[in-house]
């Protein structure tokens, strides 16, 4: 080997040998860096591909983070209670038709201002504003007026009595927001326990501890929300120290944590089953779904898919929603082949019967249990094909055309009121997108919507819960285990009835 | 001489093991591929299941005998067709040059930016499902990197004391680039195609998230691959078995290729 | 000074070609933006209304020529879901792929040069037998493979970086480019295996012709006539790979990109499709044909340079 080449590669060896070096420090400066307790960085499974504008963000991933920036005039707890946030206090009239709102003295917004009842106004008046055909909150379309009485107090009246307002004021989407603030896209300013700092698309959303804060102060200073999008290196970036806590962790997944992690258990909150389009021919027989829902076993899915954890369901409502929840609904349908082989014999399909499972790819869980469905369907005569599709096509084809026969999916609720998960069953509901049609449960709910007795509403919607079970609307399945991991260093995690990550509830372990 | 040929010998014999054993799989699998069986999830390594069984309690060795066979089609499909793009696209720009080069390699420029995922799904939406479906847009994908390198290729060849005897020797233009020039440039083309099956197979996996590939419950060697990752750190032999079996495949294709060009200098 | 003009012309065509294309693929495929907004609480009135607003009503040529119109102002538009400009998006996450595409590239060509020499000086003894049988195995290796094989190595077993500890530029360039090592290596691998092969062919195919024999009479060395008479004319075909892996690793290397958790353009390429924001995706397309292109040109260039019979044309 000549001089030349030898000095060549010679030169290229240290320059290699160099970023090796580089890279080998920056490991150890990491891990040193994320010792300090005082940061946490949370892991989501995909970046807030939304407004940070809570009025306008739909997805349910970006209303998780927001609930750490936003409060509205009342928030729920971590029980599903309501409790006052911006607002100290309300009152309701004896007709239900007026709802008087004390707020609270002296909360500031992330910029310094103090909320004035023109900044309460304004948020609710954005949320039920008509312009976009169907306001924000399509609930408050019965607003009628809402009127500042004095500095600090707040007046909203009603068109009609609706026993859920304070839900629909209490969700993230009915947050207060400045009033006329126009970057709130972008720049998102609340009144909550931790305050927006910046975002980085695909990267990180950063928020800090408000040291305003009107309410108990959260432990943390700082917070990143790190967008791990690979479900596959996700155990990798725990294990290996990048992510201290990470919500909505498969069981396989959380199995394969190292011992630095606590995993906690606890349930989505969302009804998953195999909803069938009542407009698919077969469909329209109620024999046919009876036939599915005796077919699918239940305890099997659950064993494969999550190691047996979840919660079995038989109707559209999951356990965390205790006042409606019916647990007996479960055994509508027990594993019973034969009975399904009869069933389908019964309405002609003693031959077998076809159709496609549409899943959203995104959603592995899902995409697992139709696996396993499809798999049981086959020993009572039954094919299902299985055709994955990206999240936007499911939401065209199957949610918005409804050009589907079946499609595997979790339903959740956006605020917590039986109406979240039971109106879309209603013959003419928008959003009815398996398109059922039953007079009766029709008539169940428009009863229950107009009922004033709390105790008679709640038996009023458990009938809703006990038709779509009975009818075999949908082949009801579980509400997923959802699993969190949180590292060792840190404690104080809550579960919520609802998508939320509360992180100012989250401390130091040795603070314990 | 001698040691150049057990290069291809020892590549044949990897390479035909392994389309034995995926042959077999077309026939025969010790279980139904698709039988799931909740009491043997992620079952280890035994006598009855010697490669254990999967998430789903289903038998991985039959999940590859059968895997192994539609990914052999769909990623040799793949790469036969864009190397078929892209060696016409590429001998014909090479060669010619001119407009035609301009022409079709600004095609091939636009292809190559333009992202796999969007034509996937365009293909879908017009075309509709199927393995036939993901050769074609794979395909279709694959091409302008072979007519890249092809192009390189020809160009270069086309002055070459050979092309230019057969030129004057009268050989047509069709001739001199398929029976001249194509056999000469094989062992490149050789390692593109080898390159190329691999990303086919992964892509193969990736796109059935689209909606089109194979889908669940069939098997595919990029999908068993995939869905094996989750489990990387309690049963790494679940990722190891597949990998293997596709690794041992283009090796021993590889192998042949390489034994094949030293053998015959 | 023609050939500029006329070089320019045709770029400016594939520009055109690809952004059409881009739009008509939107317009092909289910899901709209609007309904990627509003997701499952879309209403018919509401999706109306959004249509209306972001303009989505109006008839397909006019969407496009709008389009085009503003791109070529500079006005490359607002993401749709993230509702912030276009240009400032790609413009703070170039670093990412543009570092990362470069460090793979200089790995690509750091490792397959001295090796591919090597083993064609070799040919046929034992170190080209080793270095022919390593690169095999290497481009056996699927790519994702290979980058789970390297975070378990060096992220977990060896610690010398964290998996999925990605830190932007801004934050710390040290170990910004730290963490792009690795991925980086795992991109340039199977690349570098690639080149090696075709570079040692490529220079077996040299040696074997008259000139470096004539060289050799002349008294030369081995070395001597590898390096002054032989790289130079073997490096001609290998020259279009090299050009193709820059373009390969800069527009595909989602994969890598995925494993690593770096928020690169390969990422949020991915992540717009999906969310039918179009804007984002237009830009970073054309963004990626225009380097395409220029590479390719510059490629093409070089071929001309170094290879005097091409010129004769």
């Amino acid at each position: 080997m000549n001089k030349a080449t030898r000095k060549k590669i010679a030169g290229l060896l240290v320059i290699t040998a160099l970023t090796t070096a580089l890279s080998g420090c920056n490991g150890a400066g990491d891990k040193t860096g994320e010792e300090n307790s005082s940061q946490i960085t949370v892991g989501i499974a995909q970046d807030l591909e939304d407004s940070l504008d809570p009025h306008k963000a739909e997805a349910a991933a970006t209303r998780e983070v927001l609930f750490n920036v936003f409060e509205g005039l009342y928030k729920p707890d971590c029980d599903g209670e309501l409790i006052p946030a911006v607002a100290e206090d309300y009152s309701c009239s004896e007709d239900g038709l007026t709802y008087t709102f004390t707020l609270r003295e002296d909360v500031k917004f992330h910029n310094g201002n103090t909320v004035t009842a023109e900044d309460v106004i304004s948020s609710i008046e954005a949320c039920a504003d008509t312009s976009g055909g169907t306001p924000l909150i399509p609930a408050f379309s019965n607003i009628t007026g809402i009127l500042k009485q004095d500095d600090r107090t707040v007046v909203i009246t009603l068109a009609e009595r609706d026993a859920d307002f304070l839900s629909y004021i209490a969700s993230v989407k009915a947050a207060i927001m400045p009033a006329g603030q126009t970057d709130a896209d972008t720049n998102p300013i609340g009144t909550g326990p931790y305050r927006y700092v910046s975002r980085s698309v695909q990267e990180n959303i950063v928020m800090e501890k408000f040291d305003e804060y009107w309410g108990e102060a959260a432990y943390i200073e700082n917070v990143t929300f790190k967008v791990c999008a690979d479900p596959d290196s996700l155990v990798m970036n725990l294990n290996g120290g990048a992510v201290d806590m990470m919500a909505h962790l498969p069981v396989s997944q959380a199995q394969q944590l190292s011992t630095d992690f606590a995993v906690l258990e606890g349930t989505m909150n969302l009804v998953q089953g195999m909803y069938l389009n009542h407009d698919f021919e077969p469909f329209a027989d109620e024999r046919v779904r009876q036939a599915l829902c005796y077919a699918v076993n239940k305890d099997e899915i659950l064993d494969i898919v999550s190691d047996g954890k979840g919660e079995q369901l038989g109707s559209s409502m999951f356990p965390n929603f205790r006042k409606y929840y019916l647990p007996e609904l479960n055994e509508t349908y027990s594993y019973d082949p034969e009975k399904a082989k009869e069933l389908l014999a019964d309405a002609g399909y003693a031959d077998g019967l076809s159709f496609t499972i549409t899943v959203p790819s995104n959603y592995p869980q899902h995409v697992d249990t139709a696996q396993v469905v499809a798999e049981q369907l086959k020993a009572v005569g039954v094919t299902a094909e299985i055709e994955q599709v990206e999240w936007n096509t499911w939401l065209s084809s199957v949610y918005s055309e409804r050009q589907y026969e079946a499609t595997v999916v979790g339903v959740d609720a956006s605020n917590l009121t039986a109406t979240a998960m039971l109106s879309r069953f209603c013959s003419d509901a928008d959003n009815n997108f398996i398109n059922y049609k039953n007079a009766e449960y029709d008539a169940a709910y428009e009863a229950a919507q107009l009922e004033i007795d709390d105790d008679a509403q709640t038996l009023l919607y458990q009938e809703c819960e006990i038709i779509l079970a009975e009818d075999a609307a949908n082949v009801y399945i579980q509400d997923l285990a959802e699993m969190v991991a949180l590292s060792n260093e840190f404690t104080g995690y809550e579960f919520y009835p609802l998508y939320v990550q509360d992180i100012s509830k989250i401390r130091p372990a040795e603070q314990q | 001489m001698k040691r150049q040929s057990t290069t291809f010998w020892i590549g044949a014999v990897l390479a035909g093991m392994v389309l034995l054993f995926l042959l077999v799989g077309c026939f025969w699998t010790p279980y139904d591929p698709e039988a799931m069986n909740a009491s043997m999830k992620l079952a280890g390594v035994s006598s009855a299941h010697p490669m254990g069984c999967d998430a789903f309690g289903r038998d991985v060795l039959s999940r590859v005998m059968d895997g192994g066979r539609s990914t052999l089609l769909v990623a040799g499909g793949t790469v036969l067709l864009g190397a078929g793009l892209g060696i016409v696209i590429g001998a014909i720009t090479g060669y010619f040059g001119g407009l035609a080069d301009t022409i079709l390699m600004r095609i091939v420029d636009a292809l190559l930016a333009f992202p796999s995922v969007l034509l996937a799904l365009v293909v879908v939406a017009l075309l509709g499902t199927g393995e036939m479906n993901v050769i074609l847009s794979l395909g279709i994908a694959f091409a302008p990197s072979f007519a890249r390198v092809v192009r390189g290729e020809f160009l270069r060849s086309r002055y070459l004391g050979y092309v230019q005897a057969a030129r004057l020797a009268g050989a047509s233009h069709f001739r001199i680039l398929f029976v001249h020039i194509l056999p000469n440039i094989r062992s490149v083309l050789i390692s593109a195609l080898l390159i190329g099956f691999n990303n086919a197979v992964l892509s193969e996996a990736a796109l059935s998230y689209l909606g089109i590939g194979v889908q669940p419950p069939q098997a595919s060697l990029g999908s068993m691959l995939a869905d094996a990752q989750t489990y990387l750190f309690t049963e790494p032999l679940l990722c190891i078995f597949p990998g293997a079996v596709l690794i041992l495949l283009v090796l021993g294709f590889g192998l042949m290729g390489d034994g094949l060009r030293t053998g015959r200098k | 000074m023609k050939y500029a003009g006329k070089k320019l012309l045709s770029m400016l065509a594939t520009l055109l070609g690809v952004s059409f294309l881009v739009f008509f693929a939107f317009d092909v495929i289910p899901g709209d933006p609007a309904l990627a907004q509003l997701g499952t609480n879309a209403t018919p009135e509401r999706l109306e209304a959004l249509r209306e607003e972001m303009g989505l009503n109006a008839p397909f040529f006019q969407r496009y020529f709008q389009w085009i119109a503003a791109f070529f102002t500079g006005d490359f538009g607002t993401s749709y879901s993230y509702h912030i400009p276009v240009g400032d998006m790609i413009l703070e996450k170039l670093p990412i792929s543009v570092f990362m595409t470069l460090m793979a590239f200089v790995m690509v060509l750091v490792i397959s040069i001295p090796l591919g020499i090597l083993s064609a000086k070799h040919e046929g003894g034992k170190l080209d037998t080793v270095i022919c049988t390593v690169n095999q195995v290497l481009m056996s290796v699927p790519p994702f493979f290979s980058g789970m094989l390297i975070t378990l190595l060096f992220g977990i077993v060896l610690r010398w970086f964290t998996p999925g500890g990605f830190v932007s530029l801004e934050q710390d360039a040290g170990a910004f480019f730290g963490y792009l090592f690795f991925p980086a290596l795992a991109i340039a691998l199977p690349k570098a295996a690639m080149a090696v092969k075709m570079l040692r062919s490529s220079l077996v195919t040299e040696l074997g012709k008259d000139y470096p024999r004539t060289a050799y009479s002349r008294g030369n060395t081995k070395n001597q006539v590898l390096r002054n008479h032989v790289l130079k004319n073997a490096l001609i075909p290998v020259l279009t790979f090299f050009g193709m892996a820059l373009t390969d690793i800069l527009t595909g290397s989602i994969i890598v990109e995925q494993v690593f958790g770096i928020p690169g353009l390969g990422r949020i390429l991915l992540t717009s499709i999906m969310n039918r924001d179009y804007p984002v995706v237009e830009a970073i397309i054309m963004f990626m044909a225009i380097i395409v292109i220029v590479v390719n040109f510059l490629v093409d260039l070089l071929y001309r340079r170094l290879d005097p019979q091409i010129n004769m044309e």
